[in-house]
């Protein structure tokens, strides 16, 4: 497992790669013929939504930055048998989210005492009581309430509100939930989060 | 950032607004290299053996010699086969190609080669040290000209 290092942050890499407008299917025909340049524009249009996808799953950094590489050597592997190409967003989502499930379950087989943990957010941040009156608008106060919000509920909403670029049936897809549910869901989960942030 | 999108200094920010700071979590560089160095093993061209079986089960709950988590795995090529077991008290990976050959066998991770073996005279490998992350397994045979399979990647 490769440590991933907290204070890198994105703009470097995403800044180098061009984009150009090629689906999803004609930049993996070009991959299989081996363009490299096509490879590059394939991970950096798909990389944050599939490190959202495991982050969901209640991985930590680590444990998803192996389910992100995980899934694109499975595309490696998997490039010549790909039947449908312009599908190549839905299956890696796909892969994406069973290796992360599989990941989460052993992870809570194994320690079973941190099953339902609070996410690593708020494990980082205790609360001063004095710094209650200046709750609503602060970022460490919303990811504390986050975290005492319910495994399911907080999935949900870091799903639709992490600029991942998910589609409400990707949403569905790796919660389960229907997608008809997902909007009732979601201000109920909205509702919850703010009744604890002001409990 | 040069300029703001538009002056909401003075307005307090929306609560979703807030839920969004406070989820965000852009995906690590370090993410990014990895998985675009993934692209370079297709610049392997290597039969690939598929994981046909994958079966995991708790060492104690189920009498095996063990401590945790056993992993057993088989992948098929053709008329090749291999299983891989991992988390046995035998070694951190065991393994067997059927039918019995003689091979070079590497216990490769997306980046290294971490170890590598040879069969014995039953096909059977070992490897003193676990995968950590993605792994693969390379197997060259030492007769029928080198032939060489690549078992897909896999995670414990």
């Amino acid at each position: 497992m490769t440590h991933i290092d907290d204070t890198t942050v994105t703009e470097a890499a995403t800044s180098t790669h061009e984009v150009s407008g090629y689906s999803d299917g004609q930049l993996l025909e070009r991959v299989r013929r081996g363009d490299r340049a096509a490879w590059g524009e394939l991970v950096h249009r798909h990389a944050g939504r599939l490190w959202a996808v495991a982050r969901s799953q209640g991985l930590d950094r680590d444990m998803a930055s192996d389910v992100v590489q995980f899934t694109w050597l499975a595309l490696v592997d998997s490039a010549a048998a790909i039947r449908e190409p312009e599908s190549l967003r839905a299956w890696l989502v796909n892969v994406a989210k069973h290796e992360a499930i599989r990941v989460s379950k052993k992870f809570n087989r194994e320690s079973p005492t941190l099953d339902d943990s609070p996410c690593e957010t708020a494990d980082e941040r205790v609360e001063a009581p004095e710094a209650r009156l200046e709750k609503a608008d602060d970022v460490n106060a919303v990811q504390a309430a986050l975290a005492r919000l319910g495994r399911r509920c907080r999935s949900l909403l870091q799903l639709l509100f992490a600029d991942a670029d998910l589609s409400y049936a990707e949403i569905s897809e790796v919660t389960g939930m229907p997608i008809g549910s997902i909007g009732p869901r979601r201000g109920r989960c909205l509702a919850e989060l703010r009744r604890l942030l002001e409990s | 950032m040069n300029a703001p999108m538009n002056d909401r200094s003075s307005t307090p920010p929306t609560f979703e607004a807030q839920v969004r700071r406070a989820v965000r979590d852009p995906v690590p560089a370090a993410v990014l290299d990895r998985s675009l160095a993934a692209g370079e093993w297709f610049a392997m061209d290597t039969a690939i053996a598929t994981l046909t079986n994958r079966e995991t089960v708790d060492a104690a709950a189920a009498g095996v010699r063990g401590v945790g988590d056993v992993t057993t795995l088989t992948f098929t090529h053709e008329r090749l086969t291999i299983d891989v077991e991992i988390g046995t008290d035998l070694a951190p990976v065991v393994g067997q190609v059927a039918p019995v050959v003689r091979a070079t066998v590497r216990l490769l991770s997306p980046s290294d080669t971490l170890a590598t073996t040879a069969t014995d005279g039953h096909g059977m490998f070992e490897f003193a040290i676990a995968p950590t992350g993605p792994f693969s397994l390379s197997i060259r045979r030492s007769d029928d000209g080198g032939e060489l399979v690549r078992t897909e990647w896999s995670a414990v």
